[in-house]
């Protein structure tokens, strides 16, 4: 493809150089051209001058000649002879210019002028000495039809030259309308392509960004046409950037969510701690007390006791560290909605049981699997979970229930809670960042869930239900196997 | 009640060695020690027999909790003297407990020693 050696310049202001370059140069080329023109066509009107010169020149010479028939003045004949010799004199550069000329004209006047001559030079001798009547006559009449020739001839050759100069002339003009026509042509298509050239990569660039949109992609891959050009490239590159700064940020957002969840969830877990080491040490302190007092039997049941208890312990904050693990926003895997539902339950069973509640996990035989970080949905149970938690008024169960649409293609899991509902103002902007109705909330739970189900390309709701209490759904699409 | 005969102490706590451990200890003292893991077992149970000191968990699963616990035995032993020991202690909740009549209130984890000195103490005013 000849294009390909245009696409070596990179960025748009070499681009437009060259493209200006070029039609600069084709205008150039117009006008030298037009100029060339003009001045062959100036060549061709001094030719035709000189012509009418020579025709000028002839007549004179043929009055003379018509004179010196008419009065037979030896005078009339010298000056006849003496305007020959100007033509031959005249006939000279005309004959070298016309030679000069792309196409030369024949001239072929040498015979009929050397003749004319000839027929002058022989009656200005005779009519010196007496010739016969006759032979006079005959000479005389020879000497009109050699003019005759002679003019016709040079009238000929004026003829041709201008049929010549008249055909070079429309060559001309029809070569530099040829021209224009070029011009304008070439000149449409660099436009045309300048124009491809500078949008195409802008057009990569928006369709790039409209995939990220989307979350078909994480970020705007630098390949041609982007690549084709230094400004796109760059500007790409830019963006790109700037599409890590955001994830980074909404990375930090989301575990700042999290902090605010374990916040929240500090009661539990200090009291699902403290029992633990509460037992340790009451059995520790006993067998230190009484230990030669007990049986064998016991000391062992209590140091397994203890074992237990730290085992317990340890569980606990196992699951507190996985939960608050930052997890690479691309580390999708399948993830079981039901097992996730245990686990944000288990993360919480304390809470629940502070807060005087039951919860009832209402989960299916099936696993509903789906693809995500599994963190992170994590994140959006236990905050949802929690959030019906403190909207419980003690002796209130809350329900989780998962399952799976099969004939939609979507998992979803529900918490129901025996709250008040959700407030009719407030429903708009659940989950709108910071807005919060709890004095100590930050607004962040909600808004951070909702931006995580969104990028899960799943749905989060909440509704006040018939019975009272409110419900959040979220619905998320099911993993095909 | 008097000197000679020796308090009846009740412990409610779901953390069932908490009982265990606790019942080892104060049988030790010589104290009438029974340990129930549901409050309305150790209710029902200080109903039919009263008992003077009762050691319960603040947080109880169930619909009771360590204070509903403080008000019935108050109600059936106005000189019960009730201990509250708990995993999850703030200033506030021992502030409310005490003003509730709680005798103490004491965090999880405790040192055996902490809380034996507190039962010695109920013990001593019970005398």
């Amino acid at each position: 493809m000849p294009l390909s050696l245009f696409r070596r310049p990179r960025s748009i202001r070499a681009k437009a150089t060259i493209s200006l370059l070029i039609i600069a140069a084709l205008g150039l080329g117009a006008t030298v051209t037009a100029h060339r023109a003009i001045r062959r066509l100036e060549t061709k009107i001094t030719i035709i001058e000189s012509f009418y010169e020579l025709n000028q020149k002839i007549l004179e010479t043929r009055r003379y000649e018509k004179n010196f028939l008419l009065y037979g003045s030896p005078r009339d004949l010298r000056e006849a002879l003496t305007y020959l010799g100007t033509i031959r004199e005249a006939i000279g550069p005309v004959a070298a210019f016309l030679a000069t000329t792309g196409k030369a004209i024949p001239l072929g006047h040498e015979t009929e002028l050397a003749e004319y001559q000839d027929l002058l030079q022989q009656i200005s001798v005779i009519s010196a000495a007496e010739v016969p009547e006759e032979q006079m006559a005959h000479l005389k009449e020879a000497l009109r039809s050699s003019g005759q020739a002679l003019t016709a001839k040079i009238l000929d050759m004026d003829a041709t030259a201008r049929a010549q100069v008249e055909r070079e002339a429309r060559g001309y003009y029809l070569m530099s309308l040829a021209g224009i026509g070029i011009n304008a042509l070439a000149s449409l298509a660099l436009a045309m392509l300048l124009v491809r050239w500078i949008t195409r990569p802008l057009t990569a660039i928006r369709e790039g960004a409209a995939k990220i949109g989307g979350g078909e992609l994480t970020a705007i891959p630098i390949a041609p046409p982007i690549s084709d050009s230094e400004e796109g490239e760059e500007l790409a590159h830019t963006l790109n950037q700037m599409l890590g700064a955001l994830a980074a940020k909404q990375e930090q957002l989301i575990q700042s969510a999290k902090l605010a969840v374990i916040g929240r969830v500090t009661a539990g877990i200090a009291h699902e701690i403290n029992n633990p080491l509460n037992n340790i040490s009451l059995t520790a302190e006993v067998l230190l007390d009484d230990l030669p007092n007990l049986a064998c039997a016991e000391r062992l049941d209590m140091v397994r006791d203890i074992l237990v208890q730290a085992d317990r312990a340890r569980e606990v904050v196992r699951h507190l560290l996985d939960f608050s693990r930052a997890c690479k926003p691309s580390a999708w895997e399948t993830v079981d909605l039901a097992v996730l539902a245990g686990r944000a339950n288990t993360l919480l069973r304390n809470q629940v049981k502070i807060a005087q509640l039951t919860t009832a996990l209402i989960l299916p035989e099936e696993p509903v699997a789906i693809a995500g970080n599994p963190n992170q949905l994590e994140q959006v149970v236990v905050n949802i979970l929690l959030n019906a938690i403190q909207a419980s008024p003690p002796g209130g169960t809350v329900i989780v229930t998962v399952g799976a649409d099969h004939e939609r293609g979507q998992a979803w899991l529900t918490v129901d809670d025996q709250g008040p509902g959700i407030p009719e103002t407030a429903q708009q902007r659940l989950f709108e960042p910071f807005f919060t109705t709890k004095s100590e909330g930050t607004g962040l739970g909600l808004s951070v869930s909702f931006a995580i189900v969104r990028e899960h390309h799943g749905e989060i709701t909440a509704t006040t239900r018939a019975e009272g209490g409110s419900r959040f759904t979220i619905t998320l699409p099911l993993k095909l196997s | 009640m008097t000197s000679e005969t020796m308090p009846r102490m009740m412990i409610i706590d779901d953390e069932p060695i908490v009982g265990k451990r606790l019942q080892q200890s104060f049988a030790k003292l010589g104290l009438e020690v029974a340990i129930f893991t549901r409050p309305e077992e150790g209710l029902a149970a200080m109903a039919a027999t009263p008992f003077d000191i009762v050691v319960t968990d603040l947080k109880l699963e169930g619909e009771l909790d360590g204070m509903g616990v403080l008000a019935r035995a108050k109600a059936i032993n106005p000189a019960a003297r009730v201990i509250i020991i708990t995993g999850y202690a703030s200033q506030e909740t021992a502030n409310t407990a005490l003003r509730e009549g709680a005798f103490e209130f004491l965090a999880k984890p405790f040192r055996l020693e902490e809380i034996k000195n507190v039962v010695l103490r109920a013990w001593e005013e019970l005398r």
